[in-house]
């Protein structure tokens, strides 16, 4: 039990000594003791709204922590300590980080045979004892196995989500999770021994790295998935950080998790809604214009310089699509979802038959990206909430529409190249 | 008179039937030799394929990046191209063998010279597909990297560096070979030294202020950036 034996021993000593806990709460947004401390107050105050006699145990990560310091503080809660991961700029390290917080967490909550645990990564404390409470109630009440934060979107935030991930794993696993990188996660006992048996299958490997990892350990696993609303969302990159590497980081470990899952995915058919609980906090949101020249030119330029890598990876018919696009003038600039759709499926089969060094092939996606996103801000600048929600669910149904293409190609590359 | 001339001409012709009856078994020896090679070449290069093949070799070489290596190699397959070469050298070995059966002495003299130059010839050759799969992931990388951050001479900068890295391998095969000598140093010493003077010379005064007009875009673009109402992540 490789996660277990990662923990010090003072601090198994610790767990040893507090014995059983029907919660383990994870503060990963707290970047201080004297922070988690207090988080951790308000948040036994709300648990015991929730359940009067409940035992919780927080574990909080720390620059220099001091080993063994979880004995029950002044303000009576329990806090363990755990070493936390040096501040990085880059997706994979931030995603190793995560990994090695999970791992303490899902120890814990092991030895401490805890029911339910949960991962919480904002700072403000009274938003972090509300989103606890969203994360666990739906596993201590109702027999849910995983809980995923369902974040309020504005319209422009989170682009890569919206575009790619969250409508590629719909069509793909066949459910429909919004957010299914949350980092803001709660956990029913069977989800805890599921993810750390799958991860001594695969230990340290890329896939692993995987922001999406725990949605589709659970889905893969038949396990009870269901989404918690959600108001604010946690920083998971800095801002500035250059756009083709974090489209490479992300999409990589995901295309490698598909390519593992696909004995499990290859099955499914349509994709079914995964249960929200607690009410949509409404983000207020003006309409405003905005300006997608530069994003089409970078479209332009990369049509015109990146021919001779988007040939090995999509189809003849999918290059005359975006020739077609470059024709066409900036107000009148829209990319076809079907168009869009078989992108994103192409270079997840030309990941797979590793056309190319596959992080010339990542970043080579970045153009067409851009080319998506100025053609979704031009259709969605004016619109409605709704609106907007219904043009990604109409997204999302293409993805599903255009399975069967990604299937046959996923199984007979060579054969089927219309 | 005539008896002499009917007694050189009998010497003649008994001095070429000696000969070509000395030559026929090295002939026959020559044929046979390079029919055993041919066979051996022949299973030698169908294993190898076979295994190659089910080592996925083709694959595995087109993700640690080599995939320029198929745009070399017969019916774009790296695996035909490395079971070829095993089957022709097996064949020039061959033919190395039945050439000692003519003339022993100059055959080892010919084997000695050859196979010292061999390794000098393997070397370059490996420099330069080496060089060329180089060459062709870094300017891939270039193009890439320069049309991500909206160069508009990102073409121009890859279509450089991948010849920059060919010139240079280029002359290290040579020189391997032991071809050009110093003349070889300088004009490379030249030619490059001629490259980075030019690329100053184009900074400095004749694209000074296209350069600046460029560092200012990207110097502006942080910002502009920052204000886009785009999040991405």
């Amino acid at each position: 039990m490789a996660d277990i034996d990662t923990i010090p021993q003072e601090t198994k000593a610790e767990i040893e000594q507090i014995g059983r806990a029907e919660l383990v709460i994870g503060l990963l947004g707290c970047d201080s003791s004297g922070s988690a401390e207090a988080s951790a107050v308000k948040a036994t105050e709300k648990l015991r709204l929730l359940a009067p006699d409940i035992n919780a145990v927080f574990v909080h990560w720390e620059g220099s922590p001091e080993p063994g310091k979880a004995a029950a503080n002044d303000s009576g809660v329990r806090l363990l300590e755990f070493p936390r991961g040096a501040e990085s700029e880059s997706l994979l390290q931030a995603g190793r980080a995560r990994v090695r917080a999970q791992n303490d967490l899902f120890g814990v909550a092991r030895l401490l045979a805890a029911d339910a645990c949960c991962l919480i990564c904002t700072d403000e404390q009274s938003e972090g004892a509300e989103c606890m409470a969203r994360l666990i109630e739906p596993i201590l009440t109702l027999d849910q196995d995983l809980v995923i934060a369902r974040y309020q979107r504005p319209r422009f935030d989170g682009l890569i989500n919206t575009a790619i991930i969250y409508p590629l794993l719909s069509a793909v696993y066949g459910k429909r999770v919004q957010w299914p990188m949350a980092q803001d996660l709660g956990f029913s006992r069977k989800m805890v021994e599921r993810c750390l048996s799958a991860r001594q299958v695969r230990p340290g490997q890329a896939v692993d790295l995987s922001p999406a990892w725990i949605t589709t350990a659970a889905v893969t696993g038949g396990l009870q998935v269901c989404q918690a609303g959600l108001r604010t969302r946690p920083e998971s990159a800095r801002p500035g950080a250059d756009l083709s590497t974090v489209l490479a980081e992300l999409l990589g470990p995901i295309f490698l998790e598909m390519e593992r899952d696909a004995p499990f995915w290859q099955k499914i058919r349509g994709s079914q809604s995964v249960p929200v609980f607690g009410d949509a906090i409404p983000v207020s949101e003006e309409s405003s214009h905005v300006d997608v020249r530069r994003m089409i030119e970078s479209f332009q330029l990369g049509f015109r310089n990146l021919q001779e890598v988007w040939n090995l990876a999509l189809s003849p018919a999918t290059i005359l699509g975006m020739k077609k696009l470059t024709r066409l003038a900036p107000d009148q600039f829209r990319m076809p979802d079907e168009l869009w759709v078989r992108i994103v499926y192409d270079f997840a089969l030309a990941f797979r038959a590793r056309v190319m060094n596959r992080d010339h092939l990542l970043r080579a996606v970045t153009p067409v990206y851009l080319a998506w996103v100025a053609s979704y801000a031009l259709e969605v600048q004016d619109a409605h909430e709704t609106e907007v929600k219904d043009r990604i669910e109409r997204l999302c149904g293409v993805y599903e529409a255009e399975k069967p293409y990604f299937q046959s190609r996923w199984r007979w590359p060579d054969r089927f190249n219309p | 008179m005539w008896n002499e001339v009917e007694q050189a001409l009998n010497q003649s012709t008994t001095r070429i039937i000696t000969g070509v009856a000395n030559l026929l078994p090295g002939m026959i020896a020559l044929v046979v030799a390079l029919l055993i090679s041919a066979l051996i070449a022949w299973i030698l290069g169908l294993i190898l394929r076979r295994s190659l093949r089910g080592a996925r070799f083709d694959e595995r070489l087109a993700g640690w990046g080599l995939s320029g290596l198929a745009d070399w190699s017969p019916d774009r397959s790296p695996t035909l191209l490395v079971s070829r070469t095993v089957a022709w050298g097996v064949m020039l070995m061959g033919f190395l063998i039945g050439v000692a059966a003519f003339d022993a002495t100059l055959t080892s003299e010919l084997v000695i010279r050859l196979f010292g130059y061999l390794p000098n010839v393997m070397a370059a050759v490996l420099l330069l597909v080496f060089g060329n799969v180089i060459a062709r992931f870094l300017a891939r990388g270039v193009l890439i990297g320069g049309v991500n951050m909206n160069l508009q001479y990102a073409r121009l900068l890859s279509v450089g560096v991948k010849w920059l890295v060919l010139v240079l391998t280029a002359t290290m095969a040579l020189n391997h070979l032991g071809i050009g000598g110093r003349i070889l140093d300088l004009a490379f010493g030249i030619m490059f030294g001629g490259i980075v003077l030019a690329l100053s010379l184009a900074v400095g005064l004749g694209s000074k202020e296209l350069i600046s007009r460029s560092l200012e875009r990207q110097v502006n673009r942080i910002p502009e950036e920052m204000e886009e109402p785009f999040r991405h992540m």
